[in-house]
């Protein structure tokens, strides 16, 4: 009879028969650096629009100042070191791989690193110079639209081995672009505003999008 | 697994074949429990077959494969855990509480007339996931099934009875 298994024939023996038939060719994803690539490339793209629309005046000085470059420089590889770890994460894989071990642990110094320059920076009192809901809707914009970019380019077809860790640099990607993003349109830098209405929505950002990652990127 | 990604049906089942053996030892050894490390096996050679896509020919298979049974074996424990604290331990609670007295015999000759329309295959099927609430796996280990198979034999009764009986279910 058909469909019927032959005698002897053990439920797991029956599966592998099934999956066999059932195989119809599969075109291996597009590479690694290809769509990192391609994730880069929206992400620049939407900053330098971001930046383009809302510069802040005196961007032409501040450009030129170390102190600026650095921050720049710090966000940039921060958003990339974070972006590359999840691209890597989106393929099963285990033991863990070595870049992401680096990545995790070079991304957790600098984030402290971060936390602790912002403080000492702080005078006694805390300078708040006012929290402004404009940057705090740009960080978490584009924190959004980093995270989500990723995701349309990994589409669901992503099968991570460590969901909540993919979910988490993912988010962190997110939230590195988003401090980048801010550094071309507001022209606030002390410390307390810094800290309340750029940094804190960036992690804000980032722990709603890590935890929302982590469920979503279960296969 | 590149005869496999092209389609290749032949290659893909001794592929299959090799590696369960493989993925059953070592599971046995993390489940410590036969029928569950064959449960786990078997969700890992579905999971292979979803995730066949995402491996590349210049990636290595071992850590790729290691990659999907450590993700199962995690999912498994998680499930595990998760039906451990629904389950009630006061075996008491349900005697305590008897049921509100409905009118039930009505909801019996509406099942006896779904079920009239189906093979005893299907009652039992049927019987196992909805009534007595198995998972695919554990019916499908009663009668024989891979859970695949359940899953779709389920819904394709479901669908037929539903084409039959329209709105009513």
């Amino acid at each position: 009879m058909a469909g019927r298994k032959p005698a002897g024939m053990t439920p797991g023996d029956a599966l592998l028969e099934k999956l066999a038939a059932e195989i119809a060719s599969a075109k291996p994803r597009a590479g690694l650096g290809q769509r990192y690539g391609g994730w880069v490339l929206s992400v620049v793209g939407g900053i330098l629009l971001l930046g383009i629309i809302l510069t802040r005046p005196e961007l032409g000085v501040r450009i030129a100042e170390p102190d600026f470059l650095g921050q720049i420089v710090f966000w940039g590889i921060v958003t990339l070191v974070a972006g590359a770890c999840s691209f890597l994460l989106a393929t099963p894989r285990w033991p863990m791989p070595f870049a992401v071990k680096w990545g995790l642990a070079y991304l957790g110094v600098a984030f402290m690193g971060y936390a602790v320059w912002l403080l000492l920076r702080m005078p006694p009192s805390l300078q708040h110079d006012a929290s402004d809901m404009a940057c705090m809707v740009i960080v978490s914009g584009i924190g959004i639209f980093t995270a989500l970019s990723m995701t349309l380019i990994l589409k669901s077809r992503a099968k991570p081995t460590y969901p909540a860790l993919m979910a988490l640099l993912m988010a962190t990607a997110g939230a590195g672009a988003g401090m980048l993003a801010i550094l071309f349109v507001c022209p606030h830098e002390g410390p307390g505003h810094v800290l309340v209405s750029h940094f804190l929505p960036a992690l804000l950002v980032g722990g709603g999008l890590g935890w929302l990652g982590a469920r979503w990127w279960r296969w | 697994m590149v005869s496999a990604q092209r389609g290749d049906a032949s290659a893909y089942l001794v592929l299959l074949r090799d590696i369960r053996p493989y993925v059953r030892n070592i599971l046995l050894r993390q489940a410590g429990h036969m029928e569950r490390a064959e449960d786990i096996t078997q969700d890992v050679l579905l999971a292979v077959h979803q995730a066949r896509d995402t491996w590349h020919a210049e990636l290595a298979f071992l850590p790729w494969l290691h990659g999907i049974m450590r993700y199962k074996v995690h999912d498994n424990l998680r499930e595990l855990y998760r039906r451990q604290s629904l389950e009630v331990a006061d075996e008491t609670a349900y005697e305590t509480f008897p049921a509100p007295p409905t009118n039930t015999e009505g909801e019996g000759r509406d099942m006896e007339r779904l079920f009239s329309t189906l093979t005893p295959r299907q009652r039992k099927l049927l019987t196992l996931t909805k009534v007595e609430g198995y998972t695919a796996a554990e019916a499908g280990r009663e009668l024989g099934m891979s859970p695949t198979a359940v899953k779709v034999t389920v819904h394709r009764v479901l669908k037929q009875l539903k084409s039959v009986f329209g709105g009513t279910i």
